[in-house]
């Protein structure tokens, strides 16, 4: 028994019902193994056959990029990239993200923390300007700088290294501090890269 | 025992896979064997791309897509390889007595522009379609002849958006059959504004609303071509207005034809789908459906132009 569908959606319907065959003609069978193979393929990955699919992340990329939306997304963060500074007005030399030559934006989540702190030296990497100043703070001792949350990059300047953690407490990094105060802001930003 | 319902899908989807390959543009035929095998590979390499199974609609939709782009393809280079325009193409397609070599009549030159001298030999197969067509809607004699000339001259105009002229759209020479055709309807319409303009002056004759508006003749603008849209287009026009569930609602009751609403209700796993709760009755699932399958089609009809 079929659905008492209202009218004007009968010729939807139809055009539904004659779109995926329209010659008469008699398929031959699938081949003996395309079928076996295809359910294999997917059974081995325990997930019920009618399911939302997934795509892989590469074919899930590329079909966002040949969309409309591709084009709306791009372009409403473009507008917000350019419209939230300026409503913010000019930024104050303490509050500037992005200075120096150096490629490497200051990523707000990720902590910089100076153990044994040298003062010269931090005034350095403040001078560098890779970072924002919120993102640079002092722990007293290496456990205390491990035990702060986050993804981050310890300067311990008694060890006279540079160690990078990700949010799991994982090593990632680890490089000798430079032997130049001016080379710190750029090795530290290397370290952060890492993450 | 009824098949498992993934392993119909398959089978639905192989049939249109087939299909598609054996004849992947009117006028082109493929042999069955060869469509077996471009079928074939079209469905295990489009597997590739899901790590997880896919949605029925979503996966048929690109099966059948890719399986028209690479058997066309594969026509058109084995065309080029053997010289030979009528490779591949339907014997029972009478509409025009043969192809012409489409590579030349899309080799442009830098200066001259479209040149070869195989377009001397279009004409003679589009202007009995295009008369036919423009006969149809009350255009003929020599306006006829001037609205096929026109199409002509749109058919090597570089376009403002894609800067590409329409000849170079088709892979095949049967794809040009229906592009010249749409070409025709628009200058059919175009032809009968500037008919209207004349005749809405004083003392003129019917006007353009007399013409397009007459109950006797409603269908006369009806491109009859937008009626058989096939799926993947369907899909790709609407993909993004339908939920999955949606989809595979209309898929499996419209499309595939896999399922009645009858099996539909007696299935729980899909009833859950759609919200409903477990031992809700038979008529309380056959309202949800009902009235899912009213919204999905609501959405396909706005979002398509038909």
């Amino acid at each position: 028994m079929d659905l008492e569908l209202p009218a004007h959606l009968h010729a939807t319907r139809d055009l539904l019902t004659r779109s995926l065959v329209s010659h008469s003609e008699r398929a031959p069978a699938m081949p003996a193994g395309l079928a076996a193979d295809l359910m294999a393929r997917f059974e081995t990955r325990g997930t019920p056959a009618l399911v939302a699919s997934t795509r892989s992340w590469s074919f899930s990329l590329r079909s966002f990029f040949a969309t409309p939306a591709f084009g709306a997304v791009a372009a409403a963060v473009l507008v917000l990239g350019t419209a939230i500074p300026l409503l913010k007005g000019p930024a104050t030399s303490s509050s500037e993200s992005f200075r120096g030559s150096s490629a490497v934006a200051s990523e707000s989540s990720v902590q910089v923390i100076f153990i044994g702190e040298d003062a010269g030296d931090r005034a350095a990497v403040e001078a560098s300007g890779n970072f924002e100043s919120a993102s640079l703070i002092s722990a007293e001792s290496i456990e205390a700088a491990r035990d702060i949350a986050g993804p981050k990059v310890l300067v311990d300047f008694a060890a006279r290294s540079i160690t990078t953690f990700d949010a799991a407490g994982t090593l990632v990094y680890d490089e000798a501090m430079p032997a130049s105060s001016s080379q710190l802001g750029d090795a530290i930003a290397k370290a952060v890269t890492r993450l | 025992m009824s098949p498992d319902p993934s392993q119909k899908h398959l089978e639905k989807c192989w049939e249109a896979c087939w299909h598609r390959a054996r004849r992947p543009v009117e006028g082109v035929l493929v042999p069955e064997e060869r469509a077996v095998e471009i079928a074939e590979q079209v469905i295990r390499n489009l597997a590739l791309d899901f790590e997880q199974p896919p949605a029925e609609a979503e996966f048929t939709a690109l099966v059948v897509q890719e399986t028209t782009e690479a058997t066309r393809d594969l026509v058109a280079s084995e065309r080029r390889r053997k010289a030979d325009p009528q490779l591949h193409h339907d014997p029972e397609d009478r509409r025009y007595s043969a192809n012409l070599d489409l590579d030349r009549l899309q080799r442009a030159h830098p200066e001259r522009g479209f040149q070869d001298p195989e377009w001397n030999r279009l004409p003679d197969v589009l202007r009995p379609l295009a008369l036919a067509t423009l006969s149809r809607k009350g255009i003929k004699g020599a306006d006829a002849e001037d609205v096929f000339s026109d199409t002509l001259v749109e058919l090597v105009r570089q376009r403002e958006e894609s800067h590409s002229a329409p000849i170079l759209d088709p892979t095949v020479f049967e794809e040009l059959i229906p592009l010249h055709s749409r070409i025709v309807q628009f200058r059919a319409i175009d032809w009968f504004r500037r008919r209207s303009a004349l005749k809405n002056q004083p003392n003129s004759g019917e006007s353009f609303d007399a013409l397009t508006g007459d109950p006797e003749r409603p269908l006369q603008f009806e491109d009859a071509g937008s009626q058989q849209l096939s799926f993947e287009k369907i899909y790709t026009e609407c993909r993004e207005a339908l939920s999955a569930v949606e989809w595979q609602l209309v898929y499996t009751l419209y499309v595939a034809q896999t399922a009645t609403v009858q099996d539909l209700i007696q299935n729980d796993r899909f009833c859950a789908k759609l919200g409903i709760k477990p031992g809700a009755s038979a008529s309380t699932r056959r309202r949800a459906i009902s009235e899912m399958v009213e919204d999905a089609l609501e959405k396909i009809r706005e979002n398509l132009v038909f």
